[in-house]
């Protein structure tokens, strides 16, 4: 007992500790006069907001898709062809950037998600390198150069603007923090208990009753939408958009964000982005070749504590408790 | 024999009718022209050296393997074509021989789980379970029924044997099926528990009806209404207790090895 209850005061602790610093970011970036760092955190954030949707699906699911940044680029490139025809109502952009994002993950994951194990990765990234290899092709969104975006998102209000940084920063801040207590929220409902159920003994499950291909599908179209969010606000952070976005390499990352944050933990895929990106940072000051000693220092980190930073949490500090 | 007389019962008195079930793994016959009847209220019991191919069959009864031909009918309908999750929502549950429960959660998780399954659909993605009180309440009902009400919080993976084996049963029984299949409940239990759940299991008697795989002989002719044998995936007898005691056939082929 007195174990957890030290492991939730740490949670506790990280927590504040994540969450203040995003909600400060901004104002330390005006006291030290950086205003580049809002602009960072900013993509932070949305790095963490695909991670957490990502979380849903490879931490409590068990379904490690490996190809996840396609909705970061379906996302984007809502918002950025619309851009092309002159479109810049956020509301439009949203609702078709969600239908869409929903339909692709509707018919990727009817696909993929009959696979289990090597097969599943392999497909999911098979199927996003499909979708890579389109948005190269087409010229008219500017091929592999991408795509320019010459006006943000329009909320047809003057309350609020995409091109305020601060306020983009906090409306960034706010879905980031909506996500967090709709993961928080739903991992704890009958549906989140099914998912978890499914992750830890399919054939147990479908013995109680639960078709489970339906659930997990549901689950792998409600991660696709969340991390299409992210991929609308990208677009109007950046003012542009590239087959980038969807890479391979791009889902690699963000499985490493939620894998070093700590697997089924809400809070885990933004500790996660917040602490990858800080170790990119620092590893390439050191060299110019710092994958090199980044991919050998995640592995360790795997290795070494399976359930990330928030598996280090629970290590029982020795003597005093 | 036995089997023969019963088939001849009305229909409305038979549960679980399975008739000429076969499944094959490449050459090997596990369940070879098998037919029997499960009646209601009865605790039928399956028996047979290992290999036999009665965990095999009960598979295929739950709906985790597909049977190569042959018809099960449960309650009166065809259930053949259905999937395991829609066999299991008409009331069969089933334990494994080999303990299947879901290690991460706590016992209550376990078993509120099972009780989620019967309950309305699960795509509620906001509401704690926790707070569902007829789920929790039910739950803990049937915890306490087997005697694990003080393990509740228990996370599962933490059990004893004996104790993960009592989930086990208590997982099929918060389903509050119409048939209670179980592979082997007292595999690897000690004296001890096996007293316990023996005794639970009588308490069962005429509330459920029962399909059974049990290896120990004193459990099954203390339990069972009727037994049938399976060897080499055949049902080579079925009957009473005494009828199966004396069946020269079973006692050269099974009860004779002892």
């Amino acid at each position: 007992m007195r174990l957890l209850n030290s492991l939730q005061k740490r949670r506790t602790i990280l927590a504040c500790l994540v969450i203040g610093t995003c909600a400060l970011a901004p104002i330390a970036a005006g006291i030290l006069d950086q205003p580049y760092y809002i602009n960072l955190f900013s993509r932070l954030m949305i790095w963490a907001i695909a991670a957490i949707s990502l979380n849903l699906i490879l931490g409590y699911g068990g379904m490690i898709s490996f190809g996840h940044s396609l909705y970061l680029g379906i996302g984007a490139y809502t918002v950025g062809i619309f851009a092309y025809y002159d479109i810049y109502n956020f509301y439009l952009q949203l609702v078709t950037a969600i239908a869409v994002a929903a339909f692709i993950a509707l018919i990727f994951g009817g696909i993929s998600l009959r696979t289990r194990g090597v097969y599943f990765i392999m497909i999911t990234m098979a199927l996003t390198q499909m979708v890579y290899f389109l948005s190269i092709s087409i010229e008219e969104y500017g091929s592999d150069d991408g795509l320019i975006i010459y006006d943000r998102s329009d909320f047809g209000t003057n309350l609020i603007s995409m091109d305020n940084p601060i306020q983009r920063y906090y409306l960034i801040f706010l879905v980031m923090i909506a996500c967090l207590y709709f993961s928080h929220r739903l991992i704890r409902s009958r549906f989140g208990y099914v998912i978890r159920g499914t992750k830890s003994n399919e054939t147990r499950m479908e013995v109680l009753g639960y078709s489970t291909f339906r659930y997990r599908l549901v689950c792998f179209v409600i991660a696709g939408v969340m991390c299409a969010l992210g991929g609308v606000l990208s677009a109007n952070v950046e003012k542009f958009v590239s087959p980038d976005i969807m890479h391979w390499t791009r889902s690699g990352e963000l499985i490493f964000m939620v894998v070093l944050g700590g697997m089924a933990s809400i809070l885990g895929p933004v500790t996660g982005a917040l602490v990858f990106w800080l170790l990119s940072e620092f590893f390439s000051r050191i060299t110019e070749h710092w994958h090199l000693i980044f991919g050998p220092f995640l592995i360790l980190v795997v290795l070494l504590s399976p359930r990330g930073i928030d598996g280090l949490l629970s290590i029982k500090r020795s003597g005093n408790e | 024999m036995g089997c023969l007389v019963s088939r001849g019962l009305a229909m409305n008195n038979v549960l679980l009718r399975i008739t000429d079930l076969n499944k094959s793994f490449g050459g090997v016959c596990a369940t070879d022209h098998v037919s029997l009847d499960v009646e209601r209220g009865e605790i039928h019991a399956l028996i047979g050296p290992n290999g036999a191919g009665k965990t095999t069959m009960i598979s295929q009864i739950s709906g985790i393997l597909p049977s190569d031909s042959g018809e099960i009918e449960f309650d009166g309908t065809p259930i053949s074509h259905m999937k395991a999750p829609a066999r299991s929502l008409m009331g069969i549950a089933r334990s494994f021989q080999i303990t299947s429960i879901l290690r991460e959660f706590t016992c209550q998780e376990n078993v509120a789980l099972a009780i989620q399954a019967h309950f309305g659909h699960s795509y509620n993605m906001w509401r704690p379970v926790s707070s569902e009180e007829k789920i929790q309440d039910r739950a803990v009902e049937v915890l306490e029924s087997i005697g694990m009400g003080e393990l509740r919080d228990t996370t599962s993976a933490d059990l004893a044997h004996g104790e993960q084996r009592q989930l086990e049963l208590a997982i099929a029984l918060a389903m509050d099926p119409k048939l209670l299949i179980l592979d082997e409940p007292l595999a690897g239990m000690g004296r001890m528990d096996s007293v316990k759940i023996v005794d639970f299991l009588k308490g069962l008697k005429r509330k459920f009806t029962i399909l059974v795989i049990e290896h120990d002989m004193d459990a099954v002719f203390t339990l069972a209404d009727r037994i049938s044998v399976m060897v080499y995936g055949r049902l080579i007898a079925s009957g009473t207790p005494d009828e199966i005691r004396a069946d020269a056939m079973v006692r050269s082929a099974y009860l004779g090895v002892d």
